[in-house]
């Protein structure tokens, strides 16, 4: 059951003006109450619930029907599009399904696990029949002729996919502001950024417009606007999960990922779609473990419920780069880990600045081949000429955004007759030597932390020009992927910021297919951390009772 | 705060003249690449210069790799792109000074291998709605201008 | 053993083969000249485009092209008959309606991902170890890239740096009618790739239509060292390919049909000299004997040229064969090398073979071309008898049933390659379509040996078999042809006959000794034919000078 929710916190400042942004709305906090920006006050916190089981629940106890239930979610989202714009296109089946569901249950018949929830879908992930852009205007108007695996297994299971969401071009960039259509804002403070590639999944979720959402992670996509929005972000390990319907943009790193509210939500999400494609043949035959089993309830936990647990607390993530603020959180985490009954200490990963330009090279190497394929020719929006290579030409130039276009430039580059060895190569190689040194730290500590970005999130068209500026914020992310490990990112504190400050993720990362470790310490950390509500302004107090 | 960060990135201080460990005359790869450029017509440096004013591999030149990706760049588009591109790619160029003799490269994360299909025919079950997708299909190929010059 | 020059006289100037033996590293290998007036299959196709020169210039030209020698290298794509494609589980069928075999991977829709086919790894491994090749126990696959409308990806999944297979070689018998010989041609590389779709170009030439049923149908690319020194070898070296190709039965090997490609480079050089001369390649061949012109007017062509002092016309380029014209004509210069910017494909894991695997592909392999060429020579059959039986797999088999059975190989031999094959040409049948069974054939030859049955009527109830099958000892016995070897009876006859004739007979006493036929075929059609004919001559002759009765 979705409770009525209170700002947990008072900041110094009374959000007074109203924001004008693309529209001229002004927002209405929640509360007109005087907030400081002291230890939290308010004890009257239940821990975080899983909204999937509470929905379950309700469903089949008939407290509430799905009709009811995706009705007061449609209603929010309606009323918080206007400022967000997380979604790209929003179904009009999503009333059925729920009707259909209803009568299922009426029937006593058997429902799926996700049955009544509203699921968001990155639209880099094909969805049959609805339209699944990238964020590109080459893609506009273009529907799949199948779901992506992910999708399948998530629909099998009972989701109802609620819509599309926002992202940066087909994955590449930060911000969601590469997105050909619109900019999706942070529903904590909609003058700035949620993060990217999967801005619209993560503020989707985090202004509980859906219950959970798939985004796509290649070098921190689904953490990074985790961390910003104040949500949960799972990244599984390479191969974890079929990217069978995952546009392509490094093929070597993507991976199809989780946002939900609470880790228990994301667990539940990566169960439904983990495990082996025949489609994918990079997918893995290791068998997925159980992840939903292992979650204890708070009152149960013991006190020192994670002793032994050996934390590793990434020297290089907590340098010059890092804001103040983030760092405190982060550390504060590391104290909370502590009191749980870890021990946590400090671990120097070499070579870990080298992942970013290597990690962008590849990327940009493997985009460019990659988005080959959109040529205008077999699907897509075609500019007619009479040679074919101004067709190309032409259909590419205007189909493509700016970032898009200069990663295909440079990845054309890296890639051309004598610059393989000096960089293609190259970033090979550092690849391998920090899948060696994650595995020589994970061999001393069960999971390695470190913040999911350098700061929190900042405003929108700060960071446009300059594309190193850009790119230097994922250097928390990137090394991840390069090493194809699984990572969680979870809210962990707030910097000053917004009308309620601003949320910062820690990131929790594992060892291969440790996804299982990961969940229940998140899950521990999150039940565990008192007084500390994340859920953004945005929402008003008419939630579905 | 995104200032701090970019001091995080650029932990190597980029040289001004990258001096190329690996790229001795005799490594294969020099070798390669010069192999390469004698033969690329519009790889027109002189190879005496290279060596000496030490300067990494040949700048982009940027129409000449739009033309390459198929992208109609204008010319206000290619003034912009290219000091960006050249920002960038310097930037990769500190990877030249890293010692990586004897690492392997990774073309991905471990993957068992082992994933293959058995040869039995399937059809796919809508392919009208492929068909459908084509913006210039004459029943029954798709249709494509003419073609000047195959690459 | 001295090389030899070996030249082939033909009428037409510009199908010269003018070709030096050339010494090769892994073992020497001559051919033996041959008679000088034979004709030559691409003689027979001449057409009459081709100018034909006055004698004296055809001594020139001849004298020039002995200076030479041709460098050949034959690139081919082998089609293979796998259920689906590559990387899909779309079935491929030559000729279907265009675009009716495609998915989105294929098609290379948005979030679409490669699969391999076992399969096709099984005919690789198949065709690296005919071709006597080092297989790559660890080999990877790499993107090929360019832009073209029957390449949906942009990019063809292929093997670049690390083939499949590699450094091999392939035997093979260059036909008895250019001279016979044997030889061994290196192999480069063999590799794994996908073929791209069809293109047709209107007629106007201002647009062209894409069918991508084929996008995606795995082929097998086999790179030859360049080895060959002239057309017929180089004819041959496809041919050989075609035959493996269906011996392995991996694919049909079909010029004509696409499904067997080859893409000639050759150069010359003054011989003597030890840089190689400018490269240049010819597509469009589009059968063994095109290959084989193509060859030897290039070969002319870039003689001509240097003879001249205009060598330097010669540009590395790539040529199209024009079977009308019999010529090859410019297709597109060669500016510098292409970039495909390879680089190694993510969305497939490694290929890794076991030696196990590889070893029962080993033991899986049937009787090659080469070893089965061997050992027919060792049963004591001519070249041009080994050559025939052995090359076309079906015959092959054919052959191998009937002396299965014990028949007499040479019999066995002359039996399929005389009489079987005149009537299959006529049927249009294939070897698989007649019935006779070799059961049947190896008992026709032990029924003539022994005497059962003359050799005439053996033919006879040959044509009966292969038309409409049947048994040996069935037709024998509701035709009554058991052949007469009884004197007695023999003489019976021979003597009704000569009663019956006596004008002849007197004839022949009075010297017409020829008519001792007219009486044997008197006596042969009284006995049905199915007199022996040794048995009958031998009494008919004693009768015949016997005295006056």
């Amino acid at each position: 059951m979705l409770s009525s929710l209170q700002p947990p916190r008072t900041l110094s400042r009374f959000p007074s003006k109203p924001i004008y942004l693309f529209r001229k709305t002004s927002l209405k906090p929640l509360s007109s109450q005087p907030i400081t920006n002291s230890t939290l006050t308010d004890q009257s916190q239940s821990q975080t619930h899983s909204q999937i089981l509470s929905i379950r629940h309700s469903l089949l106890c008939g407290q509430l029907t799905a009709t009811q239930l995706v009705e007061s979610f449609l209603t929010r989202l309606r009323q918080t599009e206007p400022h967000l714009r997380s979604f790209l296109h929003v179904s009009d089946t999503v009333l059925r399904q729920a009707n259909e569901l209803d009568e299922k249950i009426k029937r006593n018949e058997e429902v799926g696990p996700l049955a009544g929830v509203l699921v968001g879908v990155k639209d880099n992930i094909c969805t049959a029949g609805m339209p699944s852009t990238g964020g590109s205007r080459i893609l506009e108007g273009y529907q799949p002729p199948f779901d992506a695996t992910a999708v399948r297994k998530i629909k099998e299971l009972g989701g109802i996919v609620v819509g599309k969401t926002n992202l940066d071009e087909f994955g590449m960039g930060s911000t969601t502001e590469g997105s050909a259509f619109q900019v999706t804002a942070n529903p904590w403070d909609v003058s700035r950024v949620p993060g990217g590639s999967s801005g619209g999944s993560a503020a989707a979720v985090s202004a509980r417009q859906c219950v959970v959402s798939l985004g796509s992670d290649t070098g921190g996509s689904v953490r990074q606007p985790a961390s910003f929005c104040g949500v949960v972000g799972l990244k599984p390990t390479y191969g974890r999960v079929s990217r069978f319907g995952l546009m392509a943009y490094a093929s070597s790193l993507d991976v199809i990922g989780c946002f939900g509210s609470s880790v228990e939500d994301a667990g539940i999400l990566l169960q439904a779609i983990s495990g082996h494609d025949k489609l994918d043949a990079t997918s893995s035959k290791q068998e997925v473990p159980d992840f939903t089993s292992q979650f204890i309830s708070l009152n149960l936990l013991e006190s020192k419920p994670l002793k032994g647990l050996r934390i590793g607390l990434i020297r290089e993530t907590l340098d010059d780069g890092v804001d103040s603020g983030v760092n405190s959180a982060i550390r504060g985490a590391a104290s909370h880990l502590e009191e749980l009954g870890c021990s946590v200490s400090e671990v120097s990963l070499p070579s870990f600045s080298l992942g970013l330009p290597a990690y962008y090279i590849l990327a940009s190497s493997e985009s460019s081949s990659n988005l080959s394929r959109y040529d205008g020719v077999r699907y897509g929006n075609q500019v007619t000429a009479d040679e074919l290579n101004a067709l190309y030409g032409d259909s590419r130039a205007k189909g493509f955004g700016h970032e898009v276009k200069m990663r295909i430039l440079m990845g054309t580059y890296a890639l051309s007759a004598g610059y393989y060895d000096a960089y293609y190569k190259r970033a090979q190689q550092v690849r391998t030597i920090i899948q060696k040194s994650f595995k020589a730290a994970l061999d001393e500590h069960d999971i390695l932390i470190s913040p999911a970005a350098p700061s929190a999130a900042y405003k929108i068209g700060e960071k446009k020009n300059d594309p190193l500026a850009m790119y230097a914020g994922d250097i928390m992310t990137v090394n991840v992927n390069l090493a194809g490990l699984p990572a969680l990112v979870l809210p962990c504190g707030f910097v000053d910021g917004g009308s309620a400050g601003l949320p910062v993720g820690l990131q929790m990362i594992g060892a291969p297919f440790d996804e299982e470790k990961l969940l229940k310490v998140g899950h521990v950390f999150e039940q565990t951390l008192q007084n500390c509500r994340f859920v953004p302004p945005i929402i008003t107090d008419d939630v579905a009772s | 705060m995104g200032g701090r960060a970019l001091i995080l990135v650029k932990g190597l201080p980029l040289p001004k003249h990258h001096i190329f460990t690996d790229f001795s005359c005799n490594s294969s790869s020099a070798k390669l690449l010069r192999l390469r450029r004698n033969n690329n017509s519009w790889g027109r440096r002189n190879f005496s210069t290279w060596a000496t004013n030490g300067s990494s591999l040949e700048p982009p030149d940027v129409p000449r790799l739009a033309e390459t990706a198929r992208i109609s760049l204008a010319p206000h588009e290619v003034e912009e792109f290219a000091p960006k591109i050249r920002q960038v790619i310097d930037w990769f160029g500190q990877l030249q000074a890293v010692d990586l003799q004897s690492v392997e490269p990774a073309i991905r994360a471990d993957t068992q291998g082992d994933n293959f299909r058995d040869d039995v025919p399937e059809t796919f079950e809508n392919r009208e709605a492929i068909i459908a997708a084509v913006p210039n299909y004459e029943e029954p190929y798709v249709k494509v201008p003419k073609i000047l010059n195959k690459e | 053993m001295a090389s030899t020059v070996f030249r082939s006289l033909q009428s037409f100037p510009f199908c010269l083969h003018p070709t030096t033996l050339f010494r090769r590293k892994n073992g020497i290998f001559y051919c033996t000249i041959k008679g000088k007036h034979s004709q030559t299959a691409t003689q027979e196709k001449q057409t009459s485009n081709v100018k034909v020169s006055s004698h004296p210039a055809i001594k020139t030209l001849d004298k020039i092209l002995k200076d030479y020698e041709a460098i050949i290298g034959i690139e081919t794509h082998v089609q293979l008959s796998t259920l689906t494609k590559a990387f899909c589980n779309c079935p491929y069928n030559y000729g279907s309606p265009p675009n009716t075999s495609v998915c989105p991977v294929c098609m290379g829709l948005p979030g679409a991902l490669p699969v391999l086919n076992s399969k096709v790894i099984d005919s690789a491994i198949k065709v690296g170890l005919a071709l006597n090749c080092k297989l790559s126990l660890n080999s990877k696959f790499d993107r090929k890239q360019y832009f073209y409308p029957d390449l949906p990806k942009g990019y063809q999944i292929s093997q670049f740096d690390i083939p499949i297979a590699t450094g091999g070689f392939i035997d093979l018998d260059l036909p008895v009618e250019f001279g016979g010989g044997h030889r061994r041609f290196g192999i480069t590389r063999v590799h794994m790739e996908e073929d791209a779709g069809k293109l047709l170009h209107s007629d106007s030439g201002s647009y062209s239509q894409v069918d991508l049923n084929r996008a995606g149908v795995p082929l097998l690319e086999i790179v030859s060292e360049p080895d060959m020194r002239n057309g017929i070898e180089a004819a041959e070296y496809a041919a050989e390919l075609q035959r493996l190709v269906r011996y392995l039965g991996v694919g049909n090997g079909n010029m004509q049909e696409g499904s067997l490609r080859c893409d000639v480079n050759i150069s010359i050089r003054p011989i003597g000299q030890s840089q190689f001369g400018t490269k240049v390649e010819i597509k469009n061949l589009n059968s063994f004997s095109s290959v084989s012109r193509a060859i030897d007017f290039e070969i002319s062509r870039q003689v001509q040229l240097h003879s001249q002092g205009q060598g330097d016309q010669i540009v590395q380029e790539t040529r199209l064969w024009e079977e009308g014209a019999q010529k090859t004509v410019t297709m597109r210069k060669k500016e510098g090398l292409a970039d495909y910017r390879y680089f190694p494909e993510p969305d497939l894991p490694g290929v890794i073979l076991t030696d196990e695997y590889v070893k029962d592909i080993h033991n899986s392999l049937p009787e090659l071309p080469e070893i089965k060429r061997r050992r027919y020579e060792k049963m004591g059959l001519s070249m041009q008898d080994v050559l025939f039986l052995a090359n076309d797999i079906n015959v092959a088999k054919y052959f191998d049933a009937t002396i299965a059975k014990g028949a007499d190989v040479k019999l066995a031999a002359n039996w399929i390659m005389g009489d079987i094959a005149a009537y299959m040409k006529n049927e249009k049948l294939t070897i698989d379509e007649i019935k006779l069974t070799p059961q049947e054939l190896a008992e026709l030859i032990a029924s003539i040996k022994a005497g059962t049955i003359s050799g005439k009527i053996g033919k006879e109830i040959l044509f009966e078999l292969l038309a409409k099958g049947g048994t040996v000892k069935g037709i024998i016995e509701e035709k009554d042809l058991v052949q007469i070897i009884d004197p007695a009876e023999i003489e019976k006859m021979v003597d009704k006959v000569l009663l019956d004739n006596p004008k002849q007979l007197e004839q022949y006493r009075g010297g017409k000794t020829k008519l001792q036929g007219y009486f044997a075929g008197q006596v042969m059609k009284a006995s049905k034919g199915k007199a022996n004919p040794g048995l009958l001559n031998k009494i008919l002759l004693e009768k015949l000078n016997a005295k006056s009765s």
